[in-house]
């Protein structure tokens, strides 16, 4: 029995853990003393393991590279040189055709780390040409990276976990730590034992409500009017830090003019909640010596997220609760390393390091290093994932290189995400399973999964951390960074790497604020965490030390905005609000933990729609009922869980589902300002279903077709090549 | 006295990390996968209910097969003893004994289950087609050394669980003393540290 080093591959904590591995499986998990989870794992860390066995649960691993010889044909096991052959001609012939904008790459910020998001966006940059790579940021804290990098300048958690846990006042807006990442939540836990105090706002009773010292229920979809008439209380009693606006932020007065509106009447029907709960919370907020704002997907999914984000941070900045150890601004990253691909530049509009792709110089400098001639690296922002339907429609969009994501489980409309895909041209898809998506795909390449490979991610709070592998790659499957490598070559850009630490040490050369974190520094259970300019540098836990903000003139920009209200209100024939949430045993699209024995007992398909008691009762539906939840776009089969804790209007599903799959349900509409879904709020009905056990066969049934489908999809990659088999 | 698991529910996050963790420990252990604990939601309380391995135990009163055993420590299922009779799952008062077994359906570890009944039948009354019940309970991992701690316990990432013996049930009963006194303090006005919220 052996033991390997890693950092669990799901939620953003960045929990060190190791491997253990008998007889060339991984049978098991134990915490190790990481900076963030002190020797603690949650049920995913701690069950999340067996997938890379290739336990075929849920969907089975792809082990050879396969292609669709043509559109709408059998997928076929073929050798590697012939499947990189075969799309190195494609892509070079839409290049051609089309030009290099017709082709668009996504990053993967879950298991392959970001050595291969670094090599991939060189790829997308340095051979095919073109800034069209983004990543899931997008669809989930890509506000707050923008919002943030607008106002303060950098689009991070401005505080570290660990330091959460010291602040004499955490306020929880719009996340649930407990469901999106318990070893943050256990954080929380800890610093209200020492006797922090602790506001929710949420129009659930999340976990998190029950030890808060103020909780407020507020409506669905009123973020940015709480918001401002949060701010509004802060100015008007006088709790605001003038001294502080005064030396480290620019455009108050202007930014008053919108605010002063806003008082807490005046947005109490829109909220639904006690102006004088807004007036008491932003009170608490603005005297707490140190005072922490958390907020996740519920800020980030709606609307106006970027303008919320703006307002949040115009807020810690106003009341000088920004900059300390204690103090400053949490919005926790979902995925394990979805940090870490705004950190590789996987953003249509950043090169590595957040060095803008419009800046000349930082051009220059990539150029050099990369051996291209001068002006060869394109200037102009390239599209976002959530512009793929439309780019398809429009004809902009030809090819599309999926890495690591499953674009038909995790993005809204799914119905117009399989018919984006399949107008394709091409469609390359490379991960570990034979996901929703993979099976759409004219290119399937496998790559290494978690567990066998090497690398760093970047956790939710900045820090890097070393990974290792624990088992040898399974059948034919290549490192991710090698796949780039090599198609890249074969396209006229020769790109070749040893290891992930050759790697690393060209994107640290590049990137000033991530120099000093060297491989030897996160050895074991070591971290770096960024801004980290120099080799002695020890990392930088808090941002924005002194007011020093990362702005040009190193000043915050204060922005403020009126509120609108989200997009498809309710209405007669579908009347109630769905927001989709997160699952706490499962993670992202399920690929990886439906593969898993524990986490798939625990929890499985078709999933929960949570509704309020009152709700159910006037649809004769009961608990653990099997109902339909329908809207605009679809109409799919889930349980119902009766839920006192939520509000009457409102239901929540979990976006971890492949049958009880909300994206079948909800909308394609972005914020204009970063072009992230309005996941938090579309309208839809549920209904009732008489014949339960009819109910209960069905949706087995459509679940053991989809497995069933999946396992035909990945089939012919048991069949090897005529030329192999000789 | 008897020795049981039990929980801090201002610390309890609702993860169910505690689940895995004895589904996974009981798997390796060669029994049954179920979990032993329910997690349990109210508007005000969430917490982990599981047995008490009470003193009088009805369950092991009420075995007709004598597949319950007392131990030093805890209450334990024999089950291999087990007939599936359901008879200790109604009479314990906890609710902490449900009958579960392992699924026929498909081959390969792909379930392919065909429902019988709706999800929302009690657990006493569910059943499948080809699957034998037997009687799980917390056990206090009784499979592990005596220096480990309950997997459960040992996997809580917000140490909400704790298992209570006579030593720490001690320790606790003096502190709730304490705090018994300053409620009664509170209770009749005189709280000097009543903090405003």
């Amino acid at each position: 029995m052996e033991k390997h080093m890693a950092v669990c591959p799901y939620c953003g904590a960045g929990c060190k853990l190791n491997l253990i591995v008998d007889d060339g499986m991984v049978i098991g998990a134990e915490g190790l003393d990481g900076v963030t989870n002190e020797g603690e794992l949650c049920l995913k860390g701690l069950s999340g393991f067996d997938f890379i066995n290739d336990t075929k649960i849920l969907t089975p691993r792809i082990l050879h590279p396969m292609i669709r010889r043509e559109k709408g044909g059998e997928l076929e096991r073929v050798t590697w040189d012939e499947a990189l052959d075969f799309t190195a001609k494609k892509l070079t012939a839409i290049k051609e055709k089309y030009g290099p904008d017709a082709i668009m790459l996504t990053g993967s910020s879950r298991g392959p780390g970001n050595e291969a998001n670094y090599v991939m966006q060189k790829f997308t940059r340095a051979c095919v040409g073109t800034n069209n790579i983004d990543n899931c940021a997008r669809t989930c804290h890509g506000p707050s990276v923008i919002g943030l990098m607008d106002t303060v300048g950098s689009g991070a958690m401005s505080v570290s976990i660990p330091n959460m846990e010291n602040a004499d006042l955490i306020m929880l807006f719009g996340y649930n730590p407990s469901a999106s990442h318990p070893i943050v939540a256990r954080r929380i836990v800890k610093a209200k034992e020492k006797g922090a105090k602790i506001i929710v706002v949420d129009p659930r009773s999340i976990e998190t409500a029950r030890i808060a010292d103020l909780y407020i229920q507020i409506k669905n979809g009123c973020n940015l009017a709480f918001m401002n008439a949060f701010a509004n209380v802060i100015v008007s009693e006088n709790l605001h830090d003038k001294a502080f606006i005064d030396a480290h932020t620019n455009g108050f007065d202007e930014w008053w003019e919108t605010i002063k509106n806003y008082t807490p009447e005046s947005v109490a029907d829109i909220c639904g909640c006690d102006p004088d709960d807004i007036r008491k919370a932003a009170r608490m907020y603005a005297t707490a010596p140190n005072s922490i704002i958390g907020w996740g997907m519920g800020v980030t999914q709606q609307r106006q997220g970027v303008k919320t984000v703006h307002t949040i941070a115009a807020i810690a900045c106003i009341s000088n609760q920004i900059g300390r150890d204690n103090a400053g601004l949490a919005p926790v990253r979902g995925q394990n390393n979805v940090q870490g691909s705004c950190d590789m530049g996987m953003w249509p509009s950043l090169l590595p390091g957040y060095q803008k792709v419009e800046n000349p110089e930082a051009r220059a400098k990539f150029e050099k290093a990369w051996g291209l001639p001068e002006g060869k690296l394109p200037a102009n922002p390239g599209f976002k994932l959530t512009d793929l339907p439309h780019g398809v429609k429009e004809g902009k969009i030809k090819a599309f290189y999926n890495f690591g994501e499953d674009p038909l489980q995790t993005e809204p409309d799914s119905a117009d995400m399989k018919e984006t895909l399949e107008n394709l041209e091409l469609l390359i898809s490379q991960d570990i399973f034979m996901t929703q998506t993979t099976a759409l795909a004219d290119v399937v390449f496998p790559g290494t999964s978690w567990g066998e490979h090497d690398g760093v991610f970047s956790a939710s709070d900045r820090t890097f951390q070393r990974f290792t592998a624990a088992v040898p790659p399974k059948g034919e499957c290549k490192h991710d960074w090698q796949i780039f490598s090599e198609l890249s070559t074969r396209m006229g850009y020769p790109m070749h790497y040893e290891n992930t630490k050759e790697i690393w040490d060209e994107m640290r050369s590049l990137c000033p604020s991530f120099y000093g974190a060297t491989y030897e520094k996160m050895d074991g259970v070591g971290h770096a965490q960024w801004p980290i300019p120099t080799l002695d540098c020890p990392g930088t836990p808090t941002l924005y030390k002194d007011g020093q903000f990362n702005t040009a003139d190193k000043k915050a920009i204060l922005m403020a905005h009126d509120f609108v209200e989200p997009t498809e209100m309710p209405d007669d024939a579908y009347p109630l609000v769905l927001c989709t949430v997160r699952e706490v045993g499962h993670y992202s699209c399920r690929s990886m933990t439906g593969n898993c024995k524990v986490l798939s007992m625990l929890a499985d398909e078709p999933g929960y729609v949570h509704i309020n008691p009152a709700d159910a009762a006037a649809r004769t539906i009961k608990d653990e009922d099997l109902v339909w939840v329908s809207s605009r776009r679809g109409k799919v089969i889930t349980r119902a869980c009766l839920d006192e804790r939520i509000n009457k209007g409102a239901v929540y599903m979990t976006y971890q589902w492949w049958i009880g799959k909300c994206n079948d349900l909800t909308m394609h509409v972005t914020d204009p300002l970063s072009g992230t879904p309005e996941d938090k709020y579309s309208a839809c009905e549920v209904h009732c279903i008489d014949d339960q056990v009819w109910a209960e066969r069905h949706m087995q049934s459509l679940y053991t077709t989809l497995k069933d489908r999946l396992v035909a999809e990945a089939a012919p990659q048991n069949v090897a090549p005529a030329s192999e088999a000789q | 006295m008897n020795t049981f698991i039990a929980i801090e529910p201002d610390r309890c996050i609702g993860c169910g990390t505690c689940l895995a963790a004895c589904s996974h420990g009981h798997r390796v252990a060669g029994l049954q996968a179920e979990p032993r604990l329910a997690l349990t939601f109210t508007p005000q309380v969430t917490a982990a209910v599981t047995c008490h391995q009470c003193e009088g135990a009805p369950c092991l009163a009420v075995c007709p097969v004598d597949a319950i055993k007392r131990t030093d420590e805890a209450i334990i299922v024999n089950e291999q003893t087990c007939i599936g009779c359901k008879m200790c799952a109604v009479v314990c008062p906890f609710g902490a004994i449900h009958p579960a077994g392992t699924s026929t359906a498909g081959v390969a570890g792909i379930s392919y289950p065909t429902p019988t009944q709706p999800r929302g039948t009690s657990p006493l009354l569910a059943w499948s087609i080809g699957v034998y019940t037997c009687a799980v309970k917390c056990d206090l991992c009784s499979t592990l050394g005596p220096d480990e701690e309950p997997h459960c316990v040992e996997a809580c990432p917000t140490k909400a669980l704790y298992v209570r013996d006579a030593t720490t049930l001690t320790g606790i009963r003096k502190d709730k003393m304490r705090a018994a006194v300053a409620a009664n303090q509170i209770m009749m006005g005189r709280s000097t540290n009543l903090k405003e919220a």
